[in-house]
C-alpha cells in the first residue's frame, strides 16, 4: 500500500539530487594530505558514489517533470494512514525508554496490546492471551535459550 | 574425505538437525504468510545466530530461506496469493486445483517438487561452486572491485522497477558504507565525533529495519485482509500417478531453476516464470496450462526451489550475493568471521560442506514438515494482521537490542525502518541499498587497492582478461533494460494490430 500516488519521480530526484550535493560538500572535509601516502585518498571512493547519485538523481528529476500527475486520493483516507504509521512509529519508538523502565516481560506486554489496539484489534480478551502467550514465548527463547541480558526494569525482572 | 565425514557427523546431530528443522519451519510459516517473505525471516533472526555457533546460525538461516521458498506455495495454493515472489507461477495451477476440493493434493505435488527441485540445487552448487571457486583463486583486487559493481548492477537491473532509482539506492547503501573510520588511513568519515559511529554503521539493525519494520509499516496500511481459508486438507501425499507426472516433469525446471538461480540478480520468480513458460510451450495441449494442473505446478515449484542452491554459487564462490535474502546470509557469514569466495574453500572447506549438507538436510526437513504439517500450515494464512504485526515489531526490536545490548542498534533499527518505508513510497527498492552496503567496504578496499597497484592508473581494470570479461558482462547487463525495450518497439505494433 501506498501513501503517494503521485508521479514521485520528481519528488525523488530533487531529494537525492540535494542530498548528494550535501555529501559532496562534506566529502572536502577528509583531509586530502592523505593523498600524498596514499594514491587514493579516504575522500575519492565517497565523492565518486556522491557524483554518480547527484547524476541519477538529476536525470530522475528531469525525467520526472514530463510524467503526468495522478490523483493524490483520498484527503481523509491519507490522514488516517499518516496516523496509523505515526502511531506505530511512537509504539516501536516508546520501547528505547520503557525497555528500561519496565524491563522485558513488562514492556513485551504492553508493547503487543498497544500494538494491537492501533492496528484495530478491540477485543480486550484476545489483546491480553496474545500479549501474555507471546511474551512467554519470547522470554522461554530469549531470555532462558540464549541466556540474553536484557533490562529488568524497576519491577526487577 | 576426513573434512566431509567430519561435517556430515556435525550436521547430522540431533542438536544441528534440530536447528535445521527449526528454522524450515519457521520459513514456512514466514513464507506462507502473505506479503512476508524469506528474506524478512533470514533478516529478523539474523541477532539470534550471534549466540549460536557459525555452524549453527547458518543452518538455522538456510533453513528458513528453503522453507521460506516452499512456504510461499501454500498461500498460493490457498488463497491465490503467492506467499512471496518466487510462488507467482505457483498460482496458476496451484488455486484452480484448491476450488476443486484438492487443496491437499496440490500442497502435497508442490511438496515433493520443492523437494526434488532443491535437493537437484543443492547438488548442483556442490559441483559447480567447487569449480568456479578453483578457478576465482585467481582474482585480484581489480577483478574483485569489478565483481562488486557486477553484483550490484545485477540486482539493480533485475529486481528495481527503474533502474534509475535502483542505482540510487545502491549509491545510498554504498555513501552509508563509508561512515567511521577509513578503512586504510585513520581518517574518520561522516561520524561526526560520534564513538558509536566509527567503526562504521552495523549492517544489521539496518537489515532488520529495512526488511522488519518496513514490513510492518508497509502490511499495517493494507486495508484487505486475505480472505479466510475454510478449505479442509485432506489426502497430502501424491499418488503414484501424481508422482510419476512429477518425475517425468522435473528434469527442465531443475535445470532452469539452478542456472537462473545462480545468476546474480535473477532468482526464483524468474526461474519459475521461465520454467513454466517452457512447460507450456512445450506441451502438445498448453491451453491446459493455468486450468489446475500438475506439470504447471511442477515446473513453478521445482524451479523456484532448484533457484536456492543456485543463488548459493555466487555467494559462496565469489562473495557476491545476487538477492536480498542473500545479501543478508553475507551479512550472517560476515558477522561469524566466515568470509565466502574462493579462498573459504581453500581456508575452511569444513565450513562449505557443513552448508553444502545442511541444505540438504534443509531439503529433507521441508520434505517432512511439508506433508507431516501440510494440515496446520493452511490456518497460519488465517493470521489476522493485528496480531501478526505486533509480534514481527517485537521481534525487530529484540533482535535489534539483543546484537550488542545497545538502544543505538535499536534507533538505527528504527530509523532505518522508517526510511526503509519512505523510500518504499518513493519506489526505491531496499534490496540494493543492502548489498551496497554489505559490499561497499569490499568494494572500496579492492578499488583503492587495484588503484595503488596501477599507480593511480584506471588502466588496471581492462589489463586482464578476466577483468575485461568482468567489465563486458555488467556493460551487457546494464544495457539490457535498453536492449529490451528496443526489442520490444518493433513488436508493439504487430501486437496491436492482432488486437
Amino acid at each position: 500500500m501506498k501513501l503517494l500516488t503521485r508521479n514521485s519521480d520528481t519528488l525523488t530526484g530533487l531529494l537525492f539530487f540535494c542530498l548528494s550535493l550535501v555529501l559532496l560538500f562534506e566529502t572536502r572535509r577528509f583531509a586530502t594530505a592523505m593523498e600524498t601516502i596514499r594514491a587514493i585518498g579516504p575522500q575519492v571512493f565517497p565523492n565518486a558514489i556522491a557524483g554518480t547519485m547527484a547524476v541519477l538523481s538529476l536525470i530522475l528529476f528531469i525525467r520526472g517533470l514530463g510524467k503526468p500527475y495522478a490523483p493524490l486520493g483520498n484527503s481523509g483516507a491519507l490522514s488516517r494512514k499518516a496516523a496509523l504509521i505515526a502511531g506505530l512509529t511512537c509504539c516501536i519508538a516508546s520501547s528505547i525508554v520503557l525497555l528500561n523502565l519496565l524491563g522485558l516481560v513488562l514492556w513485551m506486554i504492553c508493547f503487543l496490546m498497544a500494538g494491537q489496539y492501533i492496528l484495530g484489534e478491540r477485543s480486550w480478551r484476545r489483546m491480553v492471551c496474545l500479549a501474555l502467550g507471546i511474551a512467554a514465548v519470547m522470554y522461554a527463547i530469549f531470555v532462558i535459550g540464549l541466556s540474553i541480558s536484557f533490562p529488568v526494569g524497576m519491577l526487577g525482572f | 574425505m576426513p573434512t566431509l565425514l567430519a561435517a556430515f557427523s556435525d550436521v547430522i546431530h540431533p542438536w544441528m538437525t534440530g536447528i535445521i528443522f527449526f528454522g524450515t519451519f519457521v520459513g514456512i510459516l514466514v513464507g506462507a504468510l502473505p506479503g512476508l517473505s524469506a528474506t524478512l525471516g533470514v533478516a529478523i533472526l539474523l541477532p539470534v545466530t550471534y549466540y549460536l555457533s557459525p555452524a549453527e546460525g547458518l543452518l538455522l538461516l538456510l533453513g528458513i530461506y528453503t522453507g521460506g521458498i516452499y512456504g510461499g506455495s501454500i498461500a498460493a495454493i490457498l488463497l491465490n496469493i503467492p506467499g512471496c515472489p518466487a510462488s507467482l507461477m505457483t498460482t496458476l495451477d496451484g488455486y484452480p486445483l484448491s476450488r476443486r476440493g484438492e487443496g491437499g493434493r496440490a500442497i502435497g505435488i508442490a511438496t515433493v517438487s520443492s523437494f526434488i527441485g532443491g535437493t537437484v540445487g543443492v547438488l548442483a552448487l556442490i559441483f559447480i561452486s567447487t569449480l568456479l571457486a578453483r578457478a576465482a583463486l585467481s582474482f585480484g583486487p581489480a577483478e574483485y572491485a569489478l565483481l562488486a559493481f557486477f553484483g550490484l548492477s545485477a540486482i539493480v537491473v533485475v529486481v528495481a522497477k527503474s533502474v534509475l532509482k535502483g542505482f540510487i539506492s545502491a549509491c545510498i547503501g554504498l555513501m552509508l558504507a563509508t561512515v567511521g573510520m577509513d578503512p586504510l588511513v585513520s581518517v574518520e568519515r561522516f561520524s561526526y565525533g560520534n564513538f558509536d559511529l566509527l567503526g562504521g554503521i552495523n549492517y544489521i539493525p539496518v537489515v532488520i529495519g529495512l526488511f522488519g519494520l518496513c514490513e510492518v509499516f508497509t502490511q499495517a496500511l493494507e486495508t484487505r485482509q486475505a480472505a479466510a481459508v475454510r478449505q479442509v486438507v485432506r489426502r497430502v501425499f501424491p499418488s503414484g500417478d501424481d508422482l510419476k507426472t512429477i518425475l517425468r516433469n522435473s528434469f527442465h525446471p531443475c535445470w532452469i531453476g539452478t542456472l537462473i538461480g545462480a545468476l546474480p540478480g535473477a532468482g526464483g520468480s524468474i526461474a519459475s516464470i521461465i520454467s513454466y513458460n517452457r512447460a507450456m510451450a512445450s506441451d502438445t495441449n498448453p491451453e491446459r496450462f493455468g486450468t489446475g494442473i500438475t506439470e504447471g505446478l511442477v515446473a513453478s515449484e521445482t524451479a523456484n526451489n532448484a533457484a536456492v542452491g543456485g543463488a548459493m554459487v555466487p555467494l559462496l564462490t565469489l562473495g557476491i550475493p545476487g538477492s536480498s535474502v542473500t545479501a543478508v546470509l553475507l551479512g550472517a557469514m560476515l558477522m561469524h568471521n566466515i568470509t565466502p569466495g574462493p579462498m573459504l574453500y581453500v581456508n575452511n572447506p569444513h565450513m562449505v560442506y557443513v552448508i553444502f549438507i545442511g541444505m540438504v538436510m534443509a531439503n529433507v526437513a521441508m520434505l517432512v514438515l511439508g506433508i507431516a504439517g501440510a494440515k496446520i500450515f493452511p490456518r497460519v494464512v488465517n493470521l489476522p494482521r493485528t496480531a501478526l504485526l505486533p509480534v514481527i515489531a517485537l521481534l525487530c526490536i529484540i533482535g535489534a537490542y539483543a546484537m550488542s545490548s545497545s538502544y543505538t542498534d535499536v534507533v538505527i533499527m528504527i530509523l532505518s525502518g522508517l526510511f526503509g518505508f519512505m523510500l518504499k513510497q518513493l519506489g526505491i527498492p531496499a534490496g540494493p541499498l543492502i548489498l551496497g552496503l554489505i559490499l561497499g567496504p569490499i568494494a572500496e578496499s579492492n578499488f583503492r587497492g587495484a588503484m595503488e597497484l596501477s599507480d593511480g592508473s584506471l588502466s588496471i581494470f581492462i589489463r586482464s582478461p578476466l577483468s575485461c570479461g568482468i567489465l563486458a558482462l555488467t556493460m551487457l547487463l546494464l544495457a539490457s533494460p535498453l536492449i529490451r525495450r528496443l526489442i520490444a518497439k518493433p513488436n508493439r505494433p504487430a501486437k496491436a494490430e492482432r488486437r
